[in-house]
């Protein structure tokens, strides 16, 4: 079940370092991006079954990207992280049809049921 | 501080005391000075008309000693004629009658000239009267006056024998040549002729009278004429004059039913007596008059004063007031300043925390994923997960940290539902991990009204307390959570038995970043206080150094209406 496509996106590398072994331990095949154009373009590339990103980032947001990525690969199911307790962008982030809103430090025992929600699509 | 104890109640019933006792002060020297002045004026209105009486009483005396005086020597200038001498040594009464006529006629004072004999025995008047030729009237007071040692005398008063009307006589013996006594020459004299001198005379507020050797009226103003009561020998003033004595006098006079002032002088010569009395009544009236418009003004001086510190007294009350109520608002100045340096320090610390959370949520999330990987791939080695499961509980630590930071920062809207307080203390204690020399006393009440809160915050507040109560123990003791039923909903108190809080410090608990604790930045009792407000609720605390610390946090049944 697991062997699904996983993007992380974050500009922090020891975040997207350590959820990439995590996830990569928990049989994901995760790649990475360390922005949200950089993310759109790969997914265009290889069409992600989930991404996982940060919502506050240099150049476009996370939210941004979630708009960017709809159009691109529809099927893509997208989890945004964020520092900020609340933020307007976790609204328009609803909006926009994200699958959660995790708050750092994640917790990953609620981003694996998430994850594998995605994966079954 | 300093400043607002001199405007307190006290030193304003301080002056007003004061004020009062100057008052009082003012009002007794105004009636003193009064009662001073009416004394004196009495004292001294009575003396001056006593001593205008007497300048009266002198005059009077001088004036008919001199009318007398005048009428005597009349008298000797003719008992001194050779021719008329003459005629009275030979009894001839044609020559006698005649001196007598020119004498009558020139001096009409003198009524009735006559002569009589040494013996008293008239021969001749005039106008002529035949009738009492021969008559003897030696037992006449005039006689017996002026045949004692043969000296001019003036009598008492007594009816003429001609017509009854009062009369008194001034006589004088006639001598010859070698002194010999050969005649008396007499005249009568009207009491209406001394009366037609003296009615001139006025005295203000009074009157004078004058009585004879015996206490008979010789002159009075009203009383007179031979069917008045004239005898005045039973009054004191000439009960006095009649035992030879001179003076000024106050007495009631028995007959006319009066107090009066009265000064009385003897006239030696006559062997008279003038009074001059003044109506004391009459003569305090100016003085009463002067007591009545002096108090009166003194009264309303004293009115005046009363009414200006009435006015003074009502102003330092008004102003007493106005510094009431300038206290009033400048301690709710004081309090709005210092809620908007709490508001100021909040909004810094927001700004501060929103950039700092999210630079350290991300270090923070990388270390908990970390932990999380090691703990996964690491072999099952007690040492190493020990060590992993300290890295993970201080990093949970710091992330409730950076929390409570944003929590302050900003405050979420609570959603408030129907919560049972007793219960969310119950979980709260169930999640709390808490060291092991501290012993939980939990009272919670079964049947406490749901209270409208939103249970995630009342549980952080819950938390906060108990962790601070649980702090402030490092050496042991009890922490106790009551719940109970509060007037309009329920209240939670969480106390210890620890270190206390300083009276000094207990009003700055709540700020943030306030702490007296070694460890932590002094967020717990803000974020508790910020809480509990934001659910309607209200928190307050009390201490005692050494003995421990007592949290109240009281919550409404209903959220305010909407």
């Amino acid at each position: 079940m697991p062997s699904c496509l996983v993007l992380v996106v974050d500009d922090d590398p020891g975040t997207v370092e350590t959820l990439t072994d995590i996830l990569s331990a928990k049989t994901y095949r995760v790649t990475s991006a360390n922005s949200g154009d950089a993310a759109v373009e790969m997914v265009r590339r290889n069409g992600f079954g989930a991404v996982l990103m940060d919502i506050v980032m240099p150049g476009i947001n996370g939210v941004e990207a979630l708009k960017a990525l709809k159009p691109v690969f529809p099927p893509t199911k997208v989890i945004l992280m964020t520092a900020y307790s609340r933020h307007q962008l976790v609204e328009e982030a609803r909006r926009e049809g994200v699958l959660a809103v995790l708050a750092k430090p994640l917790d990953i025992e609620a981003l694996l049921p998430l994850l594998e929600q995605a994966a079954r699509g | 501080m300093a400043s607002r104890s001199d405007l307190s109640p006290r030193a304003g019933r301080r002056a007003r005391w004061a004020t009062a006792v100057i008052l009082a002060g003012l009002t007794v020297i105004v009636l003193l000075a009064s009662g001073y002045f009416f004394v004196r004026s009495i004292y001294l209105e009575e003396a001056k008309s006593l001593a205008e009486s007497e300048a009266i009483a002198r005059g009077v005396a001088a004036f008919i000693e001199a009318r007398e005086e005048g009428l005597l020597k009349v008298l000797q200038s003719y008992a001194g004629r050779f021719r008329f001498r003459e005629a009275i040594k030979r009894r001839n009464r044609e020559e006698a009658v005649r001196h007598l006529r020119q004498l009558a006629e020139t001096f009409p004072e003198l009524d009735w000239p006559f002569l009589t004999g040494p013996d008293g025995v008239l021969w001749a008047i005039y106008p002529e009267a035949p009738e009492l030729y021969g008559r003897s009237f030696a037992h006449r007071d005039w006689y017996r006056g002026v045949s004692r040692e043969w000296r001019s005398y003036m009598s008492e008063v007594f009816p003429a024998a001609r017509d009854q009307a009062p009369v008194v006589s001034l006589v004088m013996p006639i001598r010859d040549l070698d002194g010999k006594v050969i005649g008396i020459i007499g005249s009568a004299q009207r009491l209406e002729t001394i009366r037609q001198w003296l009615l001139p005379i006025q005295v203000p507020d009074g009157d004078l009278y004058v009585v004879d050797r015996k206490g008979q009226l010789v002159f009075h103003r009203t009383r007179f004429g031979p069917e008045q009561v004239n005898d005045y020998s039973r009054v004191p003033v000439v009960e006095r004059l009649l035992r030879g004595e001179e003076g000024l006098v106050e007495l009631e006079n028995p007959v006319e039913g009066q107090v009066r002032l009265s000064a009385y002088r003897l006239l030696p010569a006559l062997g008279w007596g003038v009074v001059v009395h003044r109506e004391k009544s009459l003569v305090l009236q100016r003085a009463r008059t002067l007591i009545l418009v002096s108090g009166t003004a003194g009264i309303f001086l004293a009115a005046a004063l009363a009414f200006l510190g009435g006015v003074a007294v009502r102003n330092q009350r008004r102003t007493e007031r106005v510094l009431v109520a300038l206290e009033e608002k400048t301690r709710e100045l004081e309090a709005a300043q210092e809620e908007l340096v709490r508001k100021e320090r909040l909004a810094i610390l927001g700004q501060l925390a929103g950039g700092v959370s999210h630079e350290l949520r991300n270090p923070l999330g990388v270390m908990k994923n970390s932990v999380y990987y090691l703990k996964m791939v690491l072999p099952e080695d007690e040492r190493v997960r020990k060590h992993l499961g300290i890295m993970e509980r201080e990093v949970t630590t710091a992330t409730r940290i950076v929390t409570d930071l944003l929590d302050i920062a900003r405050t979420k809207p609570p959603s408030q539902a129907p919560t049972d307080l007793s219960e969310l203390v119950r979980e709260v204690l169930d999640r709390t991990p808490l060291a092991e020399n501290v012993e939980v006393v939990a009272r919670l009440a079964p049947d406490l009204p749901p209270v409208a809160v939103d249970a995630l915050q009342v549980q952080q507040v819950l938390g906060n307390l108990i962790t601070n109560g649980a702090q402030a123990m490092p050496e042991g003791g009890t922490l106790t959570i009551e719940t109970a039923r509060a007037e309009g909903g329920a209240r939670v108190a969480v106390s210890d038995t620890g270190v206390g809080i300083a009276p000094e410090n207990l009003e700055k608990i709540f700020q943030p970043l306030f702490t007296t604790k070694a460890k932590g930045i002094g967020l717990g009792l803000a974020v508790a206080q910020g809480l509990a407000e934001a659910n309607g609720g209200t928190i307050s605390v009390e201490s005692a150094v050494g003995r421990g610390s007592r949290f109240l946090v009281v919550f409404p049944q209903k959220t305010k209406e909407e």
